[in-house]
């Protein structure tokens, strides 16, 4: 018993101190940009950089638009198998797994290859492909939350219900389905945005000016900045969690204490 | 107030046949109620009318007018399930407004109707509440009111109480009814439990393996069931294997028999001489004297063995074992005393209270004939 106390500890320690240490050598780092003293310079020259928030906005909208269509995409489709083909579900859970198994660059070459012609000649084209790409390779982790989502509500039975009151598909869908879903829309969100604000390969490849490629240029060329930009970027991750739990506090308990 | 008409009705799932031609007539304001064992299709016929489910063959009419084709969501039926389905990110309230919203009623018209159904189901001061802060009889009592709010044509009710306990079940039970005689609103509610059926129902429809057993009022239902099956299903029910020969039933049971007397005397029958039989006869309707007691006018009387007694509240049911055959005899608990295991019977019932059913008729078939099995239950011995 005691013995088995001491290695819980344990591990919980060694796992804290591996994520704290580096965390706090970071920002030790990112707050020695003037020599002899601990100053804010590094985040000063960031924000001064017009560059840091068009890419940051870039990025930014990409993932709002990412994230709208993935919800408007995947909710529909999840719940007509679970409704309809519940026997398509292993298809559709194979299926997300395809963009873990295809890397990305084959992603985008093969996007490359069908569109060069076509959609990437303009700009709003290529920005275009670069959301479907965001689509495509946050799709697992939407779908996933949407799954789990709709387990826990007994979709069959609300469906119904609301029908039978005169609803039709459409608002069976966004009055009902939707809104009983929060919480999972909202995990599946903030997924989606944390894997669009860091993503790379894609973006350069599509040469779109994105904040993956920012960073990526930023390291390259500076030293301290890039510091400071990983722990805004780290504080920008926490308040979205935060603002995802404290969205989804009202429904929480809702969602559990409904139709069991 | 509209009727419904069922014609035909069946539904195949791959290659099983869940209800198999289902006809029934509903008059307007009636409250009929589908009783079965589980897995005999009444959600399923439920469904078909409700819209959820597409016959394979057969038709339904609404008031005359074929609905068979109309979607779910424009046929006007109000529908309470056996699962709690209360939209659970509205208040009860929101809920029960949820219809009147999508056909476009004005805000305050909307209010007014809310709070009438909520007060109508005994809930008005609940509607800022949300489901899960609601008991399960008040969430199926929100549901009810929601139900009712688009004033449907026709209620349907899927086993509404199977979840909840049994005080408020017949609380709520009874409450349905005077909502329903209130309003006079067309009701089938589907149940798999007999006593409720019989207790609320103007007319009861009996289902066994997809297909009507038998239909009629309550009264009718128990006391002159037609089918083997309706009698074992409803109440409980002896029956007593024999022959129908010269009008009378010659008991098939071992040759050297205790009986006084080997024929059974029942109501009158139309069936051809030699045929396979089952007598029906209530456990209430047989009366327990000494062995040595003269037998009463018009009865008949077997000498028994009582092999273990059973308490059940108001009555005690005795297990008799008479020849082969165990027969049930309930007896008022206050009377039950004087009767004990081991004890040698005189088991009494008249004439008119036994029924002859044929045992090849394609109802009976579907019951084991209950010959000497023992009686299952928790024994006082
Ligand atoms: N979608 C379906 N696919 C295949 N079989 C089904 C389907 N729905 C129902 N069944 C079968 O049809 C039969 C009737 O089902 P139904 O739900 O109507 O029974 P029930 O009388 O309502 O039973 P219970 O009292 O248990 O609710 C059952 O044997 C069931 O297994
Ligand atoms: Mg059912």
């Amino acid at each position: 018993m005691n013995t088995q106390r001491f290695w819980s500890w344990f591990w919980l320690i060694l796992g804290t101190i591996y994520f704290v240490v580096p965390l706090i050598a970071t920002i030790d780092f990112s707050l020695r940009a003037r020599k002899g003293t601990l100053s804010l310079d590094a985040y000063a020259n960031i924000f001064d950089d017009p560059k840091f928030f068009e890419s940051f906005t870039f990025s930014a909208v990409t993932a709002v638009a990412a994230i709208a269509l993935s919800w408007l995409l995947i909710v529909p489709t999840a719940y007509w198998v679970h409704l309809k083909l519940p026997r398509f579900r292993p298809v559709m859970e194979l299926l997300t797994l395809l963009p873990f198994v295809i890397p990305a660059v084959v992603l985008v070459f093969g996007l490359i290859r069908t569109y060069s012609m076509t959609l990437l000649n303009t700009r709003t084209g290529g920005w275009v492909l670069l959301t479907a790409a965001y689509i495509v390779l946050s799709f697992p982790y939407m779908y996933r939350a949407i799954d789990t989502g709709m387990r826990a509500i007994n979709i069959r039975t609300l469906t119904e219900a609301a029908q039978s009151l005169g609803a039709d598909w459409q608002t069976v869908i966004f009055r009902v389905i939707f809104p009983n879903l929060r919480v999972a829309l909202l995990n599946g969100a903030f997924i989606t945005f944390a894997i669009v604000m860091g993503e790379f390969t894609i973006a350069a490849l599509l040469a779109q000016p994105a904040f993956g490629p920012y960073m990526n240029l930023l390291s390259s060329s500076k030293v301290y900045e890039p510091s400071a930009l990983a722990v805004i970027s780290f504080a920008l991750t926490w308040g979205a969690i935060g603002i995802v739990q404290l969205l989804g506090q009202g429904t929480g308990q809702k969602q559990v204490g409904g139709p069991r | 107030m509209s009727s419904l008409q069922l014609n035909n009705l069946s539904k195949t799932y791959a290659a099983f046949a869940a209800v198999k031609g289902v006809s029934l007539q509903v008059a307007a304001g009636e409250f009929i109620s589908l009783l079965g064992p589980s897995g005999c299709g009444k959600t399923t016929i439920l469904r078909m009318i409700a819209g959820f489910e597409k016959p394979t063959t057969g038709s339904i009419y609404l008031d005359g007018r074929e609905i068979t084709r109309v979607p779910a969501n424009r046929r006007g039926m109000g529908m309470v399930f056996q699962s709690y389905s209360l939209f659970p990110h509205m208040t009860a309230a929101q809920n029960v407004a949820f219809g009147l919203r999508l056909k476009g009623w004005p805000a305050g018209k909307q209010q007014q109707r809310v709070e009438e159904m909520l007060d109508l189901v005994g809930l008005a001061e609940m509607g800022d509440r949300f489901p899960h802060q609601l008991s399960g009889g008040q969430q199926q009592r929100v549901a009810l009111a929601r139900a009712l709010a688009i004033s449907p044509q026709v209620l349907l009710l899927d086993e509404p109480l199977s979840a909840l306990d049994a005080k408020v079940r017949l609380q709520l039970r009874n409450e349905i009814r005077r909502i329903q005689q209130q309003l006079g609103i067309t009701t089938l509610f589907v149940t798999h439990d007999q006593e409720e059926a019989l207790s609320i129902s103007d007319r009861v429809v009996v289902m066994s393996q997809g297909q009507i057993d038998q239909q009629g009022t309550p009264e009718e239902i128990y006391l002159a069931p037609r089918t083997a099956f309706t009698a074992s299903f409803i109440g409980a029910m002896n029956q007593v294997p024999g022959i129908w020969e010269q009008h009378k039933v010659r008991i098939a049971t071992h040759p050297n028999t205790s009986l006084p007397d080997e024929y059974l005397h029942t109501l009158p029958a139309d069936l051809p001489e030699g045929t396979a039989v089952v007598v029906l006869v209530r456990p209430e309707s047989i009366l327990l004297f000494p062995p040595d007691h003269a037998p009463l006018a018009g009865h008949n009387a077997l000498s028994g063995l009582i092999t273990s007694r059973i308490f059940l509240g108001s009555v005690v049911r005795l297990s008799v074992l008479v020849g082969e055959f165990y027969l049930n005899v309930d007896v008022p608990t206050t009377e039950a005393e004087q009767f004990s295991s081991g004890d040698l019977v005189q088991l009494s019932f008249p004439a008119e209270q036994c029924r002859v059913l044929a045992v090849d008729s394609p109802a009976a078939s579907n019951v084991p004939l209950p010959v000497a099995l023992p009686p299952t239950g928790v024994s006082e011995d």
